[in-house]
């Protein structure tokens, strides 16, 4: 998950939601997701979901 | 003039509230042209509201003092424009509560202060308005997002300012300004006719030349609104009669590695008035707070998606007239997992226990409100410890963390570096405004950093 997705993929997704970016728009979010992705993965390993049960 | 003396010689009789609106129309007659802090300046609207003044019953704390709000704020009758395109002709029927709270007080609404679009970054630099100025250099950004409001208050454009804060948006243009900030706890305001960015974290506070203006103004919008459900139904403290009982005694936790990571002029800045609060009676203590490492991320889990849900009509239909920057803002809540907004709300849980044991050990943190001096307008470069760095990132530690927990942070001026405004952030517990205006009051009866004025505001 690191990787920013590609721009291919980004517009796949906006798509979905209805939004229509264009190569620029796509091209500043990648770089925001080169410095957030990382930074979810850590989030993800020091806020763990609960075990089920908890 | 500080707005609690302006209050004090209306009610005197010294002047009257036509008197002071016209004083403040002449100044952004004079100024504005080259500051920009206001989209819109209601001049006719108010001569006559502090006309009307005159003959209503009652005189409230703020009877006839000229104020203004960020454009985002709603007031009947003018356009709410969030500086941006998106919104053209949007003219709101009724007043947002905390302008009906404010004239309820018999304060006249002057206009509406311009901002980052949407209120959603920090340089105030909209293409729809132009940016607003930094009066102690004009070429240099006010921060943001609410610019205008931090512009205003510095120049003498109005008495008292209400803005919005989500991650620094009253402390960023506070601290840049050299003037005064509330960020109070989320949910102490009512946020009912004011368009959210991230709606768990907005707060609406004041902006103005003194912790005793704040004060004022605080108490005047505090309490619980019924109609917004994130407002908090907690007793409001009486913030100005507490001003005045000093900070002996009071516990003072000094962030170290905000201080240690801030730039050296204004770390020493930061160093010396926290010297002086010691010198007042306080305890001095370095402490360490974690979360400060992790609290900008799990910020932007959460804020991120929330900003872009709010937004979320308008990015399908009128994309391109938001500005790029906004515009990739918000697109990136699209591309945020859901599992990851999850994780954020787990730790931001965390979080607020972190806190809570900090405050179990200290009454108030403090922290340099920014690490660094206002970047020039054109420019997102900043220097840092002789590296340059882009403003948007180290704005996040010595922000993001007080915003998670939804903590009250006031901003106080606390030094010059190069003629440009250096702040102290004083940072409580949730719901402790009255410990966090008592300790910046304490700080400005005895020091006198929030009376210099930029050479600008002194032309008239």
């Amino acid at each position: 998950m690191a990787e920013p997705p590609s721009p291919a993929e980004l517009r796949r997704i906006a798509e979905t939601h209805g939004v229509t970016p264009t190569d620029e728009d796509l091209e500043a979010v990648r770089a925001f997701l080169a410095v957030l992705l990382p930074a979810f993965e850590e989030l993800e390993r020091l806020a763990p979901p609960p075990a089920p049960g908890e | 003039m500080s707005l609690a003396r302006l209050a004090r010689g209306l009610r005197a009789g010294e002047l009257s509230p036509r008197e002071a609106v016209e004083r403040y129309l002449r100044r952004i007659e004079a100024l504005d042209g080259e500051l920009n802090a206001y989209i819109a300046v209601r001049a006719e609207e108010a001569l006559a509201e502090a006309d009307a003044l005159l003959r209503a019953r009652g005189r409230g704390s703020l009877w006839g003092v000229p104020v203004a709000v960020k454009d985002v704020i709603d007031v009947a009758g003018t356009a709410t424009t969030a500086a941006s395109r998106v919104l053209v002709d949007h003219v709101p029927a009724a007043d947002s509560e905390v302008v009906a709270r404010l004239r309820g007080a018999g304060a006249v609404v002057l206009g509406k202060l311009n901002l980052h679009e949407f209120a959603y970054g920090a340089l105030t630099t909209s293409t729809r308005f132009g940016p607003a100025r930094n009066p102690w250099s004009p070429d240099r950004v006010c921060g943001g997002s609410s610019g205008g409001s931090g512009a205003a208050v510095a120049a003498d454009l109005a008495a008292g300012t209400l803005a919005t804060d989500t991650a620094g948006s009253i402390r960023i243009p506070s601290c840049y300004c050299g003037v005064t900030g509330l960020r109070p706890s989320t949910g102490r305001v009512s946020n009912r006719g004011v368009l959210p960015v991230a709606p768990s974290f907005d707060a609406v506070g004041p902006i103005a030349r003194t912790a005793e203006d704040c004060a004022l103004l605080l108490a005047v919008v505090a309490g619980h609104d019924a109609g917004d459900p994130t407002s908090l139904d907690e007793p409001v403290p009486q913030y100005t009669e507490l001003l005045g009982e000093g900070v002996r005694g009071l516990r003072v936790g000094m962030v170290s590695s905000l201080v240690e990571d801030a730039d050296a002029p204004v770390a020493e800045a930061v160093e010396a008035a926290l010297a002086e609060l010691r010198s007042l009676g306080a305890e001095l203590v370095p402490v360490e707070v974690p979360l400060v490492e992790h609290a900008g991320t799990v910020q932007q889990a959460i804020q991120f998606p929330e900003a872009t849900e709010v937004h979320m009509e308008w990015l399908r239909t009128r994309l391109a007239d938001y500005d790029a920057d906004v515009r990739a803002r918000l697109l990136v809540g699209l591309f945020v997992p859901p599992e990851v907004r999850e994780a954020g709300k787990r730790a931001r849980e965390a979080a607020v226990d972190e806190i809570r044991l900090v405050f179990e050990q200290v009454d108030l943190l403090a922290a340099p409100t920014m690490p660094v001096l206002p970047p020039r307008i054109g420019s997102e470069i900043v220097e840092l410890r002789g590296r340059e760095v882009l403003h948007r990132l180290v704005l996040i530690p010595y922000n993001s963390p007080w915003s998670l927990v939804g903590s009250p942070v006031v901003s106080v001026p606390c030094g010059l570096v190069d003629g440009l405004p250096v702040g102290l952030a004083l940072v409580g517990p949730r719901l402790g405004e009255a410990t966090v205006l008592r300790a910046a009051h304490a700080f400005q009866l005895a020091t006198d950093w929030h009376e210099r004025r930029p050479v600008l505001a002194g032309t008239l």
